[in-house]
Formats: structure tokens, C-alpha cells, sequence
């Protein structure tokens, strides 16, 4: 009885569910003036033959360090933040 | 007497594997599904380091991506190989957003600087941290071995399936299945960037990090609470 009881402690701490409650941390509400501009200096980027990050973030970031003091104060503000120099 | 312990033990074993409501279909479950793989240069997977070898930090001297930064070349080819078990169309959209911004996130200095210098209790560590040193958790991140897929290669991968409780948990997962369920209670409302901080947090306990399961105050510094909030947080800038 002991051994069976022994065993059901390993199986349920083996198979421990981990679950992740609502958390307004992770409920983060983005004004739409904020992505209108994020959207925009990424567009600036995209046209200044940037591409996408997701699609190839060594390009991307090559890209912004060739093209940084040429974006808008409000772009340069964003790649500063995000990519170092 | 024996045999019927035997079975009570069988079925307390596939209950504990599966939550309640959760169908026991194993980790592949049948149904559509759609496979999202993405990770630049394609060819092979990137190398990566030993576990026990720092990565290149913000300090570093060496340029191992000739950018120009520090950032390790794995932040850079970091990639995703997310499955979707039935989801619809705006469904599967909305997720394509999340895992594109879990890349970008992750090949930003950043995200790298907000895990090296992450404090608690005035030390920069995390809590739960299984023994690692905050630049050996960013090297686990970035090595990608799953528990139940271990090979290092660079590349998150994870199933996700949708279901709806009316409770205030957003998802869960356990450690015998490769797939993370969500809550669409909270992904329909949730922004990308949330979710992709759900994703996040629910692929960290793949790679072995846990939490406290009540809310207590030191929860929010585990690794996947804390680097899934920096990922929702980061995240807001690529919406």
C-alpha cells in the first residue's frame, strides 16, 4: 500500500500541470496612436529596404544601423529602444 | 485486492496527464492542424552552445553577428515551429501575428538586456531559476530544447490548442504533452502581443521552468511569468 502510494506521488508530480491565471501584466492594451506610429516607422523601415524582422532579424538589423540617422525622430526613438548601436 | 490497486493507479495516471474536459488524445492530437515553421537560413539549425557556457552579453568585447552588436547570432535565428490544432481562420491569423512577434521580440537587444539584468530581491536572478544564471536562462531561450524534444535547435516548438473555461485561467499545459491549450475566453480579447506573451510563458515550462501554483508575491519574478510579461511588453511595439 505504501509502494502504491509512493508511486502516485512520483506519477502526479511527474505529469505537474502548470497553468498561467489572467494577469493584467499580460492584458496590455495598446492605444491606437501608439501602434499608428510603431506601424508607421516599421512601414519606414519596409521602404528603405529594411524587410520585416520576423523575416530575417540579421538583415533587419543591418538595415537599421545603416539607415537609423535618417529615420523620423519618432522611429529613431523606437529602433534606439529596441537595437542597440 | 492487487489487481484493482493496479487499475485505480492506471486511471489516477492518465487523469493526472490529461486535465478534465481534455479529451485523451495523446500529444498528436487527430483533426486539422496547421504548422507554422519559421527559422531563418534554413539549411541546418544553428549550432549552439553548452549550457554551462555564457552567451555573448551586452559586455561582451566579441561580435559574433558583424551587426555591429553583441546580440548572440541565435537571438537572430531564433525560429518557430508552432501547430495548430483546429483552429479557424481569423483564429490562426491572429496566432501567425503572436509567434511573428515572439521572433521579433527576440531578436532585439532588449529583450536580451531585460533578461541578463532582471533583479530580484536586489540580485540580478530570477525566481525558480533551477540554478541558472540569468545569461544561462537567455542561452536556454535561445538553444530552444524543449524537455520532451531536446535537441538544441534554436527553434521553439510547440502545439497549440484552443478551448474555453469561464475561470481566469488564460492556458496551461503539463510536462508530458508537447502541446500548450489556451483559453479563448482570453485569446479572443487579448491583444497579439499578449498572446504571444502567453506562448511565451506556456513554452518556458517546456523547457523546464516552473512557478508557484498560487499567487504568491515572488510568482511574477519566475522565469515564465517574468519573461513572458517582457515579451507582452516588447511585444506592444511590433502590433
Amino acid at each position: 500500500m505504501k509502494n502504491i502510494i509512493l508511486l502516485l506521488v512520483f506519477f502526479w508530480a511527474f505529469n505537474a500541470l502548470s497553468s498561467i491565471e489572467y494577469d493584467p501584466k499580460f492584458d496590455y492594451q495598446v492605444t491606437q496612436a501608439e501602434v499608428d506610429s510603431n506601424r508607421a516607422c516599421f512601414r519606414e523601415l519596409e521602404t528603405l529596404g529594411c524587410g520585416d524582422p520576423a523575416d530575417g532579424a540579421k538583415h533587419f538589423r543591418e538595415c537599421v544601423r545603416d539607415v537609423r540617422d535618417t529615420l523620423t525622430e519618432n522611429c529613431q526613438k523606437l529602433v534606439s529602444k529596441l537595437y542597440k548601436r | 485486492m492487487k489487481k484493482n490497486l493496479f487499475s485505480l493507479v492506471l486511471l489516477l495516471f492518465i487523469f493526472a496527464c490529461e486535465k478534465p474536459g481534455e479529451s485523451a488524445s495523446g500529444d498528436d492530437p487527430e483533426g486539422g492542424s496547421t504548422s507554422l515553421s519559421s527559422h531563418p537560413g534554413t539549411e541546418s539549425p544553428a549550432p549552439s552552445s553548452d549550457d554551462s557556457e555564457a552567451p555573448a552579453t551586452s559586455t561582451g568585447s566579441g561580435d559574433s553577428t558583424g551587426t555591429g552588436s553583441s546580440l548572440p547570432a541565435l537571438a537572430m535565428s531564433f525560429g518557430t515551429n508552432v501547430t495548430l490544432y483546429d483552429f479557424t481562420q481569423s483564429q490562426t491569423d491572429k496566432y501567425n501575428e503572436a509567434v511573428a512577434i515572439v521572433k521579433k521580440v527576440v531578436g532585439t537587444d532588449e529583450f536580451r538586456d531585460r533578461i541578463l539584468n532582471h533583479t530580484y530581491n536586489g540580485i540580478k536572478q530570477f525566481v525558480d531559476n533551477r540554478g541558472l544564471t540569468n545569461a544561462q536562462i537567455y542561452q536556454s531561450i535561445l538553444d530552444a530544447a524543449e524537455k520532451l524534444t531536446p535537441a538544441k535547435n534554436n527553434i521553439m516548438d510547440v502545439g497549440v490548442k484552443l478551448y474555453y473555461e469561464a475561470n481566469n485561467v488564460v492556458g496551461w499545459t503539463s510536462t508530458s504533452i508537447t502541446y500548450i491549450n489556451v483559453n479563448t475566453k482570453y485569446f479572443d480579447s487579448y491583444t497579439t502581443a499578449s498572446v504571444a506573451g502567453n506562448l511565451f510563458h506556456e513554452w518556458l515550462h517546456k523547457l523546464g521552468y516552473g512557478h508557484d501554483a498560487s499567487a504568491t508575491a515572488s510568482r511574477p519574478y519566475s522565469v515564465p511569468y517574468a519573461v513572458g510579461y517582457m515579451i507582452s511588453n516588447l511585444g506592444r511595439n511590433f502590433i
